[in-house]
């Protein structure tokens, strides 16, 4: 009798959920044909013309021919060969992701353990009263600064330090910096929020205070997590170091934008290149990191 | 402690170390009621206290002799737990070795926990019970996920030790057989009420069926 009841109820539920499901789709369908509709009435969603056709013929048929030295007659006098050039913006791009992840790093682990609301929350004594009231005092500015910093994109922080002192490269690295710090922190929080408590209520059920608990039974637990996102993100800011080249660091961005500017797409895609390579070297390590120091199995 | 599933078993396990709180009538521990007890006092007992959790509960990115020591905090403060975490007293690190060794896993005390078979996790976590050398364990269906035979071993390993280290013993059972077999007090728990305590012995026929009955009326209430 009740099984019966439940199973009816069990598929009404499967297709309620169907039924759902198909609204949401179709929901976000709508949405882009509407989008699109809009734009095209303002005459934003053009198709190419032949022209930048042509344009990017040009630049993709040189992708298997990137240049290995100055195609131009237009040589600066003492600039370097074209492969240092290359190496050089390759390394100072590097430098730059690893000073601004450097500084982002270690505050974004404060600000991300001061956001996390496990400390203060989890059961069991040990100053737990204390850590109760004192735990919304700490949480809450650390959020918001999490927010803000994290709310304005390098880009803009860039341009703001731009119009301001002009984009140094201790500028450039902060402007990496303060966002990355602001992401890095809301998600290293959330990640110990979301690591599971079972073994943190149980080491406080045998007399373990919640900061022992913490320690030992959740951050072990999201530490896998928070590497794993923390070399995602010095990925992102080798490509961010890159394009902020664009302002005026010698990052690979820069001489990108030099290249694009002559129309020199061999030599365009020689720095391209460099970026792949930079990317792909940064996975591999990171890779090899993950495996030797926290144990992780070669399947993830 | 025997009983249909949802009797009440796991609950008034928590309830004996707290953590789950008393909904009615309290838990009194040498004396003196849980829900009357300070914070300091309630951690002094909670340490004399073991408790092995159906699934264990181990820590699966720590080594099996940081998860062993985690059952000593009880008696120390952040510094003991960093200190197990990342290289644990000599004196601790042997104890734990002898304890694992007594429970048959000796070998594995250096490995990562969740590179363990179930069996061997199950191990562990009786270890980690032990570190503190409690008064009273309190052990959660710890045979639920386990063959027949192994049943039967873990069981014994548990009953044996609690002899050689002189502690009490509360376990959950769902196994009637293995329970009447092995122990000499037995509880049976239904719907949250206590309906017998007696020695395997004294149990009736009348009081089994009533502990495992069907009852159709309860059901109904149910949904």
């Amino acid at each position: 009798m009740s099984s019966a009841t439940d199973s009816r109820a069990g598929t009404q539920r499967a297709v309620v959920g169907a039924g759902k499901r198909r609204a949401v789709v179709g929901a976000i369908a709508a949405a882009g044909l509407a989008s699109a509709a809009l734009l095209s009435a303002q005459g934003q969603l053009t198709l190419p013309g032949l022209e930048s056709l042509e344009l990017l013929g040009r630049f993709f048929s040189h992708a298997l021919r990137p240049a290995l030295d100055y195609g131009s007659p237009f040589v600066p006098v003492g600039a370097p060969p074209l492969l240092l050039q290359v190496a050089t913006a390759t390394w100072r791009t590097v430098q730059l992701a690893v000073a601004a992840m450097s500084l982002a790093v270690p505050v974004a682990l404060l600000l991300g353990f001061a956001g996390a609301s496990a400390w203060w929350r989890l059961p069991g004594p040990g100053g737990r009263a204390v850590l109760r009231r004192l735990g919304p005092l700490v949480y809450a500015p650390a959020r918001v600064v999490m927010t803000l910093a994290r709310s304005v994109h390098e880009l803009l922080w860039a341009l703001l330090f731009l119009a301001a002192v002009g984009l140094s490269d201790t500028a450039a690295v902060l402007a990496i910096a303060i966002p990355y710090a602001g992401t890095l922190g809301k998600v290293f929080s959330e990640m110990i929020d979301e690591a599971p408590r079972d073994a943190a209520v149980q080491l406080t059920g045998s007399g373990a205070t919640a900061a022992q608990a913490f320690s030992l039974a959740l951050l072990p637990r999201a530490l896998p997590d928070m590497a794993a996102y923390t070399f995602y993100r010095f990925e992102c800011a080798l490509r961010s170091a890159a394009v902020l080249g664009f302002f005026g660091p010698e990052t690979l961005g820069k001489f990108i934008r030099l290249a694009w500017n002559e129309s020199l797409y061999a030599e365009l895609w020689t720095y391209l290149y460099a970026l792949f390579a930079l990317i792909a070297v940064s996975d591999m390590a990171s890779r090899a990191l993950r495996q030797r120091f926290l144990g992780e199995t070669p399947a993830r | 402690m025997v009983g249909p599933s949802g009797a009440g078993k796991t609950t008034l396990l928590r309830s004996c170390n707290g953590t789950v709180p008393a909904a009615a009538g309290g838990v009194a521990i040498n004396g003196r009621l849980l829900s009357d007890v300070g914070e300091r006092e309630l951690r002094r007992t909670r340490s004399e206290l073991a408790f092995i959790p159906q699934d264990l509960a181990l820590v699966p990115e720590l080594r099996v002799v940081a998860n062993v020591l985690a059952g000593g905090f009880g008696r120390g403060g952040l510094l003991t737990a960093l200190r197990a975490l990342l290289k644990p007293r000599r004196a601790d690190t042997q104890r734990a070795f002898e304890l694992l060794q007594r429970v048959g896993v000796g070998d594995k005390l250096y490995q990562r926990s969740d590179k363990l078979s179930g069996g061997e996790q199950q191990r562990v976590a009786v270890a980690r019970a032990l570190f503190a050398g409690p008064r009273l364990l309190l052990a959660d269906e710890p045979v639920a996920s386990v063959d027949p035979e192994r049943a039967r071993d873990t069981l014994e390993l548990l009953l044996d030790l609690a002899r050689e280290q002189g502690f009490a013993l509360l376990v959950s059972l769902h196994n009637l057989e293995l329970a009447r077999g092995l122990f000499g007090r037995l509880l049976g728990l239904r719907r949250g009420r206590l309906l017998f305590d007696c020695a395997p012995a004294e149990l009736g026929d009348d009081e089994l069926e009533a502990l495992y009955a069907l009852d159709p009326s309860e059901d109904e209430q149910r949904d």
